[in-house]
This record gives C-alpha cells, structure tokens and sequence, in this order.
C-alpha cells in the first residue's frame, strides 16, 4: 500500500486541549482506517508565511502512514469541514518506499549469501 | 558520489580550466545531480528559500544552476510549501 504524508496547520487560538483534541482525532481516524500509521511529527507553533484567516502563526502537525487511497479524501474531508485547520496538504512519499524496498532487497542479497555458504559448508561436511 | 553527468561536465570544466578558458557560470554542474544524496522536500524551508530572490520569487534555471529535473522539482516544492505557508507567494510589503 502506498505511504502518505499529510502535514496540517492548526489555528494557534485553539485551546491546547481543543487542539490536541484534533490531533488525537485524526490520529484515531488513521488507526482506525489506515493500514499504519508510521510517524506523527509536531513542528508546533511557526510564523507563517502570510496571513491566513488574520492569524500570524499556525501549529504545523505531519502524519506519515500507510494506507489505501481512499482513506485519503476521508482525511481531507475532516480538515475541510473544521475551521481550525488553516491548511492541509497529503503527499505520496516515495522515498519512504525506496528505503524500505532497499532494505528487503539488502536482506535478501543477505540471504542468499549466508544460504550459498550454508550449501558450501555442507558439501564440505559431506 | 558523482553522477555520470555530473563526471562529464567536471571533466569538461578541468580541460577548459586548463586552457584558461574557465568561465564559471558556464559550467555549473547541479547541486543535486552533484550531490545524489539531497533530497528535494517541500518541508526544508532552508534549501528552498536559496532558490528564491528577496522578493519570493523562484529563481530562473538559469541562475540557480539546477538542471532541468532538478528545477522542476525544486519549482512544485515551492509551490507545495507556498501553499502550506512555509514560504511566502511574495514578500511582505514593509509594515
């Protein structure tokens, strides 16, 4: 299944119990609908760039997880239908992919090789 | 470890620089073709902003020394962190 990346900004007037709330909803939502998710990052408060609904500052949150792609417009439609999420953005991550597909490949080159020698050695025994 | 490319143009930089010829920005090798190990992300606000001008601009292939992949690359991170607000669609007119 593919992995996904969202990062969201949240309004920083929320109440931090309020805003923790959200965070904890779209974390249950994915373990709930997604396959895994794989790692929840918090940047916390930052200057944004421009204005946004006259707030200086957001809370930015990034969700990597893996899952199938119609979870994703579910996601995204939670963070439409709330008016404290000033922005949202969902990525298909490949590099996650790759490392992941480069260790199975590295394992398997292992294998191999400790199976050539275990077939070496017993030929030597026999 | 230096792509093939990127192998090329060193060595066709070495001769010219031999023959005294060196124009520098003639010769610019991409920092990513250089460098395989970076990555592109629309999250590092640092790098990106390299390749913007003062005014928030995206800076031209031309200037940036970016190849073609690469600037495309470099352009749709921008515009990805643009929109998420980590980098702004043009700088603050002074308050």
């Amino acid at each position: 299944m593919p992995i996904y990346e969202t990062v969201f900004v949240l309004d920083t007037q929320l109440e931090d119990s309020a805003r923790d709330k959200r965070i904890q909803g779209v974390l249950d939502f994915l373990s709930r609908h997604a396959e895994r998710v794989i790692k929840t990052d918090r940047w916390g408060n930052r200057h944004l760039a421009y204005e946004i609904k006259k707030r200086q500052q957001g809370h930015y949150v990034s969700v990597q997880y893996e899952t199938s792609p119609a979870v994703v417009p579910e996601l995204e439609r939670i963070f439409r239908l709330d008016d404290a999420v000033l922005r949202y953005l969902t990525m298909r991550s490949e590099e996650k992919i790759k490392e992941e597909e480069q260790i199975t490949a590295k394992e398997e080159i292992n294998r191999a090789v400790q199976e050539g020698k275990e077939s070496e050695e017993g030929q030597e025994g026999a | 470890m230096l792509s093939k490319k990127a192998r090329k143009a060193r060595k066709a930089k070495k001769e010219l620089d031999a023959k005294g010829k060196l124009d520098r920005k003639m010769t610019k090798v991409c920092r990513f073709c250089e460098h395989k190990e970076l990555r592109i992300d629309y999250k590092d606000e640092r790098t990106l902003k390299r390749y913007m001008n003062e005014r928030g601009k995206i800076i031209p292939r031309r200037m940036s020394g970016a190849c073609a992949r690469h600037q495309r690359a470099i352009t749709s991170a921008i515009k990805r962190a643009r929109h998420l607000a980590i980098l702004p669609y043009a700088a603050e007119a002074f308050r």
